[in-house]
């Protein structure tokens, strides 16, 4: 990982004035006043100590003249330079930058502010993000959001309960940066503290200081109000992880101000993604309406209000263009550094890493680039920082297990045996993708080589096949994805294998809305190929995992009612649910055991629960200008904080 | 002016009429179901009652004939209705209608002006430098689809000459030299292809003209070459051109939607694109009936243009009159 450019100021003046470029104005403008300087010497040097009354006055007469040939010739030194200022103006420019650069040291000098890092900082700035086109007031409005293109602006206006360096597990490979919370400590964030004074109830006395953006001071009650929200269909979208992490909760109430009680539906081990992912909203923006964004667009009065340090400028959203952050500077986190973050909605990958190279923007927002090149270019530029590679989002194969005949697990693992994983990853994915299989990316705890391995066993495949009475004649049916380049490769490489085992496979292409309806509906066929991610990269990881773990809907459902889902726990191969949903929680707490063999069981499971198989790893990239410094990185956004752009 | 009354009547009218129950039952033909796309995600379920709440919202609970007669009641009114962004639909199109006419005002300005020089140049030094070059032109113009042509333009003039920003747009009133700077390849890309389309027709326009038997008259009569081609050559050539612009005023309004995506270009070809995405009905009927309208009102001013052309064309009259 290269290393980034970082300011460096040196307080050492001879050094200072190295760098300093000698124009013929400052050369002019020295010479005048070294002129004054060694008239004033000799005269003060020269003179006698004598109280001689003529000669002080005939000195003082010569020191006069003195001075005025002095001045005047520091006046017709600054006339040339002024002639010379008209005649050099991209050099006065250059200076002048190199005036307000150290200008703006100096002010940074003077605040006396150091990053995590030893850099002063500086303050000022916009800091220019692109955005997907699909983003709308619709989709990202407090927790509604549901992936991490729409939770990167909510997570510069809103606070949590905590932060909790769980969720940052699988931030630990091929990042530009380490853990920023590596001993698994729960932080707090707009709560002081918390106590457990039995396994479902959970006590979190708030900060007394923190305040709305409309300058009302947060309260227990906001707290209560958040969490009861979430549970709430109708305001966090039904379908949004925030809202499947509230099904844990059984109530949150507001014992006084500073003190709210969240009662947890069965005896768990502390949830830390559930208070480091449901963010604190306003009631009044936060309330029990359909989609809560579409009413604050309808109504010019209301905008969407956090706790955090950026608010949303509400008449800057223009879904065309973007919009705006403005800093907060009244909330308990202090002004932030900078003075302004802008959000360009790009349509197109490609335009946003062309941007990026420009210096049009300063950062991307993880939007994965279709083009490898792009990332080399950015990989090898002296002007940007960041980082490339996998990451944890994977493209995924999602089976219905109550469709004959996947309902039979060796059906699916037969299937899942006859994709050659690993040609597709390099014919369609490029160098940046892996074709493997585990949860956890390459350099992370729970990383087994063996078991990440892509498993393509025709043999194997077809044995597992016959076993579970699919053999020749029979009829599977799958859904792709064609803007998906990779997902119909994929399925006429599979229907070529099955085709050898004389078994049908029809395949669906599916626009991507209609994607959507057929998985809600859970009428895909057997299986789908290439809609949504499996783990999205900057997503609360393990949360997720506890979503799927415990609700696990949509693939599987009672008499073909897709609002009738089986629960994980009460499906058929589930016969060790409550050891699994304890891996995951002792996962998530930290206190699992660090062994081989811990791993490899959680893995096993995780193959054996998930209904999902990973392709490959997506190809993941996050780059930034180098005037961009991120002092503390946090799991989903950049720290909207401690963020500071150097000054140019 | 009776000729222009009586087009807008019988043809804008109709057309427009005709194009809006088009638009309105095509775009509820576009397979997929916009309430499930604006609150639905990949991994989640939609609760039904909540899908069913923003349904009757959006009023897309009603039968498909009520809802376009409300959507058509509403335009006369100046309202396009509720876009799924949470934004009036009016308010989308004013952000970008501004950008889209700046666009393809300077793309028509380039496509016209290149266009008609590079033709009448070629066609004038046939098999000559300007005749090759054209052709090179017109070759890269044509043959290089615009999306890629648009990423081309941006890796060479803004990454690496760093004469062109990549992205965004600033309005002409607001700062006009910085506003062209953002315009230059966007405008490029759109109006090149214009240019190289509009050069083709000229040069072989021209060259059919100057093989007929009144301008070996005019030559014959000891006029110079340059006169030939202004006085007697060039006015009758360009009536087929005329019709060729018609034509590729239409390409630049469709043309915008890639290039306004490649260069990030906020105006109507972007929202469009963007609302087909999200299955944004009401966006992409009022965008759709827009363009339709300028291009009905851009094939009368073809018509218009056509009698200050050519004295033998009178327009509104029959053949036999």
């Amino acid at each position: 990982m290269r290393e980034r450019n970082r300011i460096i100021v040196e307080r050492n003046y001879w050094s200072r004035m190295k760098r300093q470029r000698l124009s013929r104005r400052n050369l002019l403008r020295a010479s005048a006043r070294a002129g004054v300087g060694a008239a004033g010497l000799a005269l003060v040097g020269c003179g006698d100590d004598d109280d001689d009354q003529p000669a002080i006055a005939q000195a003082q007469q010569q020191q006069a003249q003195q001075q005025q040939q002095a001045m005047q010739q520091e006046q017709q030194a600054e006339q040339q330079a002024v002639q010379q200022e008209q005649q050099e103006q991209p050099a006065q420019q250059a200076e002048q930058q190199q005036q307000q650069q150290q200008a703006a040291v100096a002010q940074a000098q003077q605040s006396d502010r150091t990053d995590s890092q030893g850099n002063v900082i500086q303050t000022g700035g916009v800091f220019k993000r692109a955005a997907a086109s699909q983003l709308t007031l619709i989709r990202f409005p407090w927790n509604s959001a549901g992936n991490n293109g729409t939770i990167d602006p909510t997570g510069y206006m809103y606070n949590c309960l905590t932060q909790y360096g769980g969720v940052q597990l699988t931030e630990t490979a091929n990042r530009f940066w380490e853990y920023s919370n590596p001993d698994w400590e729960i932080k707090p964030d707009v709560a002081a503290s918390w106590e457990t004074p039995d396994n479902q109830t959970w006590v979190f006395n708030i900060k007394p200081n923190v305040v709305f953006h409309d300058g009302r001071a947060f309260v227990a009650a906001d707290a209560a109000h958040s969490y009861e929200a979430i549970r709430d269909p109708g305001v966090s979208g039904g379908g949004s992880p925030a809202h499947n992490l509230g099904k844990v909760i059984a109530g949150a109430e507001a014992i006084d101000d500073v003190t709210m009680r969240l009662d947890l539906a069965e005896p768990r081990g502390f949830t830390g993604a559930l208070t480091a992912y449901v963010r604190m909203g306003h009631p009044e923006t936060t309330g029990s309406t359909t989609a809560p964004a579409l009413d604050v667009a309808r109504n010019e009065e209301a905008v969407l209000i956090g706790t955090g340090p950026w608010r949303f400028d509400t008449d800057s959203y223009d879904p065309n263009t973007g919009w705006r952050l403005a800093p907060f500077s009244e909330g308990h986190m202090g002004a932030p550094n900078m003075d302004e973050i802008t959000y360009t909605i790009f349509s197109d990958a490609d335009a946003i890493g062309i941007a990026l190279e420009a210096g049009d923007i300063d950062s991307h927002n993880g939007i994965p680039f279709n083009n490898p090149e792009t990332i080399d270019r950015l990989t090898a530029s002296d002007e940007h920082w960041g980082w490339a590679g996998t990451s944890l989002g994977g493209q995924i194969f999602r089976f219905a297990i109550d469709v004959e005949p996947t309902t039979d697990p060796r059906a699916r693992h037969g299937v899942w045996r006859m994709v050659d994983q690993e040609r597709v990853v390099r014919d369609y994915f490029g160098p940046y993708d892996d074709a493997g299989r585990l949860f956890f990316q390459r350099g992370s705890q729970g990383y087994l080589e063996d078991l990440d391995r892509p498993n393509y066993d025709p043999a194997e495949g077809a044995k597992l096949l016959d076993a579970a009475g699919v053999g020749a004649g029979s009829v599977l049916t799958a859904s792709t994805l064609p803007i998906r380049p990779y997902a119909p490769a994929l399925a006429q490489l599979l229907q070529a294998e099955l085709s050898t085992l004389d078994i049908e496979l029809e395949l669906e292409p599916t626009e991507y809305n209609v994607m959507i309806e057929k998985q809600q509906a859970g009428d895909f066929g057997n299986f789908l190929i290439g809609f949504g991610n499996w783990i999205r990269p900057e997503s609360a990881a393990l949360a997720m995992v506890m979503q799927d773990a415990l609700h696990g809907e949509g693939n599987a459902k009672r008499g073909g009612d897709a609002s009738n889902p089986i629960p994980v726990r009460e499906r058929p191969y589930m016969d060790n649910y409550f050891d699994w949903l304890d891996m995951i929680v002792d996962v998530q707490t930290g206190n699992h055991e660090d062994s081989e063999a811990y791993w490899r069981s959680f893995n096993e499971k995780f193959h054996e629960v998930m209904f999902a198989q990973a392709i490959a790893r997506q190809r993941g990239a996050e780059f930034y200008t180098n005037r961009v410094h991120v002092p503390d990185p946090g799991p989903t956004t950049p720290n909207p904080q401690t963020i500071w752009l150097e000054q140019t | 002016m009776t000729y222009v009354l009586r087009r807008l009547v019988t043809q804008l009218i109709p057309v427009l009429f005709l194009a809006s129950i088009l638009i309105f039952a095509s775009v509820r033909l576009i397979p997929g179901d916009p309430v499930a796309g604006a609150i639905g995600d990949a991994m989640g379920n939609t609760d039904p009652e909540v899908y069913q709440k923003l349904k009757e919202e959006l009023g897309l609970n009603k039968p498909m004939y009520e809802q376009y007669w409300i959507w058509l009641g509403r335009i006369f009114s100046g309202d396009f209705g509720q876009s799924l962004t949470g934004l009036p639909v009016t308010k989308i199109l004013w952000n970008a209608i501004p950008a889209s006419v700046e666009l393809a005002g300077l793309a028509i300005i380039i496509g016209f002006t290149l266009g008609l020089t590079m033709g009448v140049l070629a066609a004038v030094n046939r098999g000559g430098f300007f005749d090759w070059f054209a052709a090179l032109w017109t070759g890269w113009n044509i043959g290089v689809p615009s999306f890629v042509a648009g990423l081309v333009y941006l890796i060479v003039f803004s990454v690496w000459l760093d004469l062109t920003p990549v992205s965004g747009r600033v309005p002409l009133t607001e700062d006009p030299l910085e506003a062209l700077k953002h315009l230059a390849l966007p405008a490029l890309a759109l109006g090149g292809i214009v240019a190289a389309n509009i050069s083709r027709f000229t040069r072989q326009s021209l060259l059919d003209t100057l093989s007929e038997d009144y301008i070996r008259t005019a030559r014959s009569k000891g006029l110079s070459n340059g006169a030939v081609i202004v006085r007697h050559a060039l006015r009758p050539s360009l009536i087929p051109v005329v019709t060729i612009m018609g034509l590729e005023l239409a390409s630049i309004l469709s043309g915008t939607l890639v290039i306004e995506t490649v260069f990030t270009w906020p105006g109507l070809g972007r929202a469009l694109i963007n609302a087909v995405n999200n299955r944004d009905y009401t966006v992409i009927q009022a965008t759709t009936i827009l363009l339709v309208f300028v291009f009905v009102v851009v094939n009368l001013i073809v018509d218009l243009v056509y009698v200050g052309l050519d004295p033998r064309i009178r327009i509104g009259q029959s053949a036999e009159s």
